[in-house]
């Protein structure tokens, strides 16, 4: 009985409350259903003088399955899924490692993934996420709230409009920066 | 007529005062004796201590094995699809981490921990097998730098960023292969080990290590097990997704499931039939403590005479002795049946006492060959029959005719003479027996004739299913049978490590003519002392690789200060005590070495193992010459095995003469000798021919119990002379030996246990076939009458 009524109290606060962006975002991106976009890649290293750029495909295939096909500079594909990392080369040959000693990109595959299913609660759960902006085009602020990932990166911006995401950059705490451009797939 | 009427009013004849307690006390004394024996008794449980042949080697291995495997479970998640399997056999992993009991699992993603990554790292250019001087020159640090800015543009940049850069050279990556081939397995396209199911579907794999308090099985593994399966009913996403446990420490946990399902069950089935039979016989629930008297004494004589002599007692020699002694339950039922009511003690004995000598010296004889086996094993359960044996005749000839006397024991009439006659009147039937054993050895001629089944594994009592489930796991996890081991032997673990590095080279090459697979050794791990320093003296200053890497670099787009903490590290490595073993303290590393490298009496032993050997022969050579003492266990184990059996079939066959011999010089009666032999033969020959011809250990030991009681019966059978009312006592009384045998070994028949079934189908067709061949065959030479 008790619980019956905390919960009720609970719906009558959710409905009364107003969605907040992040939640109005995240439907839209839901209902977009943009499971595979093409991407570009910029990459600003400290040790390095120059960028590195690359591009190629990037796709989602639910539940938990990232893969990064690139076509330049090198095909290759990166396949991220319970809780591992796979390298595939041209050549055919295979690495992996588990996800869980490269925190970085750990941290960057819960983004997209939460990003691309809408899964509100999952980027909540793994980052603070400041809002900013309109439903019509904003900015979500993540930083890490686990302190092994927040020890590799500072912050992921995720820029967007509507239900596409545009832009997602990350800063990690070398100073390096990577900016990755997503378009239509092609 | 005469006899029958007076053996009914002979209760009256019992004395007027019963005396009950020196008997019960008798009962309990011994039984609180058993109790203590079964406290106290030191019980070797490792079944390769069984072939323990003095030989160092073997028992540094058979302690390896006990404490390296035993608490090792292999485990698949079985699913439709790879994905799902292995996504669940990642949940898995992860919370079985927090499992009680559980060491550690891992599905092959987890590799080592942070804490071992972290130390590796620190110290690879003192761990790598691959740091040669040549690597720090401009030239392959330019080959170094470029691959490195190729990493950064592609996939593998998160490990380029944070690696790479430190360790351009490639030193961390060859320590990691070098520690990551822990079982040798293979990653599959996407991580973890997977493997498909046998029905289709997908398996991922698990291995997880118990904690050691809970190997070699017992309640505690079995617990683990089961909260194991809890965990994965949390882990598991839907309905059609299954868990497959094997591994040694299920195999054990199964092992003492399936003996304590079945012995249970059993054990009080066939407690209370005999019960009911023996107090229906006898009329008086005293008879079971009466009966139980010589059979335990002779059971802590057995077992205490066998320490004695030994120092300790093998778990499996412990059982099948048990089961020989099983024998000893006549002698009691033989006394306390042949005694006529009322008698004084002296009565019986006089009446049953030579043939009863002569059944003991038969058996002691028969089986006390073994007592002199060079082969320990053997000499044990040899001492522990015998000892057993005499014990248990002793018990029964000096303690219990007073006891039984005291107490009125005996059964209530000897039964009816018309019925003896009618029974008596079937011997015409001997040609009957002809028949059968012709048919016999019809059908031991048709299999081949008899063959010993010599196969250790299947002493275990595991169900053949969950053995072949965990051959298939072993396969496809490849984890290391504990097959074919090389040792290293030295004064300290330096020297140790210093003879494998001058074996490497060897090793490589045999690999590379296919004789081995993959070597792994301690030295592989953490090179000696003098190699790492030979290493740090090897490795450049910091000026002359600042000089190397400017020139590397030279047209890169990497800053001046990209390398800056390589350059950093390497000085470090160039300064910093060598690595030695007792450093690599993080939990994961330091239990991998273990394995490898051991102390061994006053000195140190290293352990090469092989994943794979094509030619054991040119290997053995070859170790050989290099000084090396190489174990093909399997083949050892296999021959060891063979060498038991052998000696004990010898000294078996031996002792079957001696029992002879001893039945000639006790009953100076050729002719009842060459009937009891016949009866003794024809029974085991029937009984071997019921079991398929195809003897394995178990069915050795049933057959010597086999041989134990028909000679009871025999000797009993032709006796004379003697008259109808003692003839038959005897009836009714191997009558009631016979029943008590069959009901408790035809019980053994509807076990699971293979090892128990195999004793029971044998000694249930033996009791059968000595009661039936022994009645027609051994008859009385001289019958009164």
């Amino acid at each position: 009985m008790k619980r019956a009524c905390i919960l009720a109290v609970c719906a009558i606060w959710l409905g009364a409350a107003a969605p907040t962006l992040l939640d109005q975002v995240m439907a839209a991106l839901a209902a977009s259903r943009a499971r595979e976009v093409g991407f570009r890649q910029e990459k600003h290293l400290r040790v390095l003088q120059t960028p590195l750029v690359s591009h190629g495909r990037l796709s989602f295939m639910p539940p938990d399955r990232i893969e990064q096909q690139t076509a330049m500079p090198r095909p290759e594909r990166l396949t991220i899924a319970g809780g591992l990392a796979t390298i595939q080369a041209a050549d055919g040959t295979v690495r992996s490692l588990p996800l869980g000693r490269v925190p970085a990109l750990a941290a960057l595959a819960g983004a997209i993934r939460a990003t691309l299913s809408g899964d509100a609660a999952a980027l909540r759960e793994e980052f603070a996420v400041e809002e900013q902006g309109s439903p019509a085009t904003w900015r979500l602020l993540l930083t890490p709230r686990r302190p092994a990932v927040a020890a590799a990166i500072v912050r992921i911006t995720l820029d967007g409009a509507g239900g596409t995401l545009r832009q997602i950059d990350v800063q990690d705490t070398d100073g390096n920066e990577q900016r990755i451009t997503i378009g239509p797939a092609g | 007529m005469a006899t029958s009427s007076a053996s009914r009013s002979a209760p009256r004849a019992e004395p007027a005062t019963v005396r009950r307690w020196p008997l019960l006390a008798a009962f309990a004394a011994a039984l609180l004796l058993s109790l203590l024996t079964l406290a106290r008794l030191p019980v070797r449980t490792d079944l390769l201590a069984m072939l323990d042949t003095g030989d160092a080697a073997t028992r540094l291995l058979a302690g390896m094995m006990a404490r390296g495997q035993a608490n090792l479970v292999l485990a698949a998640v079985e699913a439709p699809g790879q994905d799902a399997a292995r996504v669940v056999a990642g949940r898995l992993a992860a919370a079985l981490a927090q499992v009680e009991g559980v060491g550690f699992a891992t599905d092959g993603r987890q590799g080592l921990d942070e804490q071992a990554i972290g130390l590796l790292f620190d110290r690879r250019y003192l761990l790598s097998p691959a740091v040669a001087p040549d690597a720090f020159t401009s030239r392959a640090l330019r080959g170094d730098a470029t691959r490195l800015l190729d990493q950064l543009a592609g996939a593998a940049a998160p490990l380029a960023e944070r690696w790479g850069l430190r360790d351009p050279t490639g030193a961390f990556v060859a320590v990691l292969r070098a520690w990551g081939g822990e079982m040798g397995a293979t990653l599959s396209g996407e991580g973890g080990w997977v493997a498909p199911a046998a029905g289709g579907g997908a398996r991922a794999l698990l291995l997880i290590g118990l904690t050691p308090d809970q190997a070699l099985g017992g309640a505690a593994a079995g617990a683990t097990l089961e909260r194991i399966r809890a965990a994965f009913d949390q882990a598991r996403g839907a309905e059609d997704q299954r868990l497959v446990l094997a591994g040694p420490a299920t195999l054990a946990a199964a092992a003492s499931e399936a003996v304590h399902h079945d012995v249970r069950l059993l054990s009080i089935l066939s407690t209370l039939a005999i019960a009911a039979l023996l107090v229906w016989r006898f009329r008086s629930p005293l008879v079971l403590a009466a009966i139980a008297i010589p059979v335990l004494l002779a059971f802590d004589v057995a077992a205490w005479v066998t320490v004695l002599r030994f120092g300790s007692l093998d778990a499996i020699v412990l059982g099948f002795g048990s089961t020989m002694l099983g024998m000893t339950v006549d002698y009691p039922v033989l006394l306390i049946g042949h005694r006529k009511l009322g008698e004084p003690p002296g009565g019986t004995v006089a009446r049953i006492g030579a043939t009863f000598a002569a059944a003991v010296a038969t058996a002691a004889m028969g089986l006390g060959g073994m007592a002199f086996s060079s082969i320990r094993p053997v000499a044990e359960l040899g001492t522990f029959a015998v000892a057993g044996l005499v014990a248990a005749a002793l018990a029964t000839r000096l303690l219990l005719p007073g006891l039984v006397a005291r107490c009125g024991l005996g059964p209530v009439g000897a039964g009816d003479p018309r019925l003896l006659r009618r029974v008596e009147s079937w011997r015409r039937l001997r040609p009957a027996a002809l028949v059968l054993l012709v048919a016999a050895a019809g059908v031991i001629a048709a299999r081949g004739g008899v063959r010993l089944d010599l196969d250790l594994a299947r002493l275990a009592p595991v169900p053949a299913s969950l053995r072949a489930e965990d051959a298939r796991l072993r396969a496809a996890l490849g984890a290391a049978e504990p097959g074919d081991i090389a040792l290293v032997a030295g004064a300290d673990p330096q020297s140790v490590l210093e003879r494998e590095e001058r074996l490497r080279p060897l090793l490589d090459e045999l690999r590379q003519r296919g004789v081995i697979g993959r070597a792994t050794l301690a030295a592989d791990l953490v090179p000696s002392l003098a190699r790492q320093r030979a290493v740090q003296a090897a490795l450049p200053d910091a000026a002359r690789l600042r000089a190397a890497l400017d020139q590397a670099q030279a047209g890169l787009p990497f800053r001046a200060d990209a390398f800056d903490p390589f350059l950093a590290d390497v000085e470090r490595a160039r300064t910093a005590p060598p690595v030695e073993p007792r450093d690599l303290a993080p939990p994961m590393l330091a239990a991998r070495l273990a394995m490898l490298l051991v102390p061994d009496g006053e000195g140190w032993a290293g352990l090469v193992t092989f994943d794979r050997v094509s030619a054991p022969g040119a290997l053995a050579r070859a170790l050989q010459g290099a000084g090396v003492s190489f174990l093909d266990v399997a083949g050892a184990t296999r021959e060891l095995a063979a060498r038991a059996v052998a000696n004990a079939r010898l000294l078996m066959a031996l002792g079957g003469m001696g029992a002879v011999l001893a039945l000639l010089a006790w009953l100076r009666d050729a002719r009842r000798v060459a009937r009891i032999v016949a009866a003794v033969a024809s029974a085991l020959l029937v009984t071997v021919a019921a079991v398929g011809g195809t003897l394995s250990l178990m069915h050795l030991v049933a057959l010597q119990f086999v041989a134990g009681i028909v000679v009871h019966y025999a000797l009993f059978f032709s006796r004379g002379p003697i008259d109808e009312e003692e003839r038959a006592r005897t009836l009714r009384t191997l009558a009631t030996c016979a029943s008590a045998a069959l009901i408790a070994f035809g019980l053994l028949c509807l076990c699971r246990t293979p090892l128990l079934y195999q004793l029971g189908q044998t000694v249930s067709v033996g009791v059968v076939g000595g009661m039936v061949f022994a009645f027609l065959l051994a008859r009385p030479t001289r019958t009164a009458g």
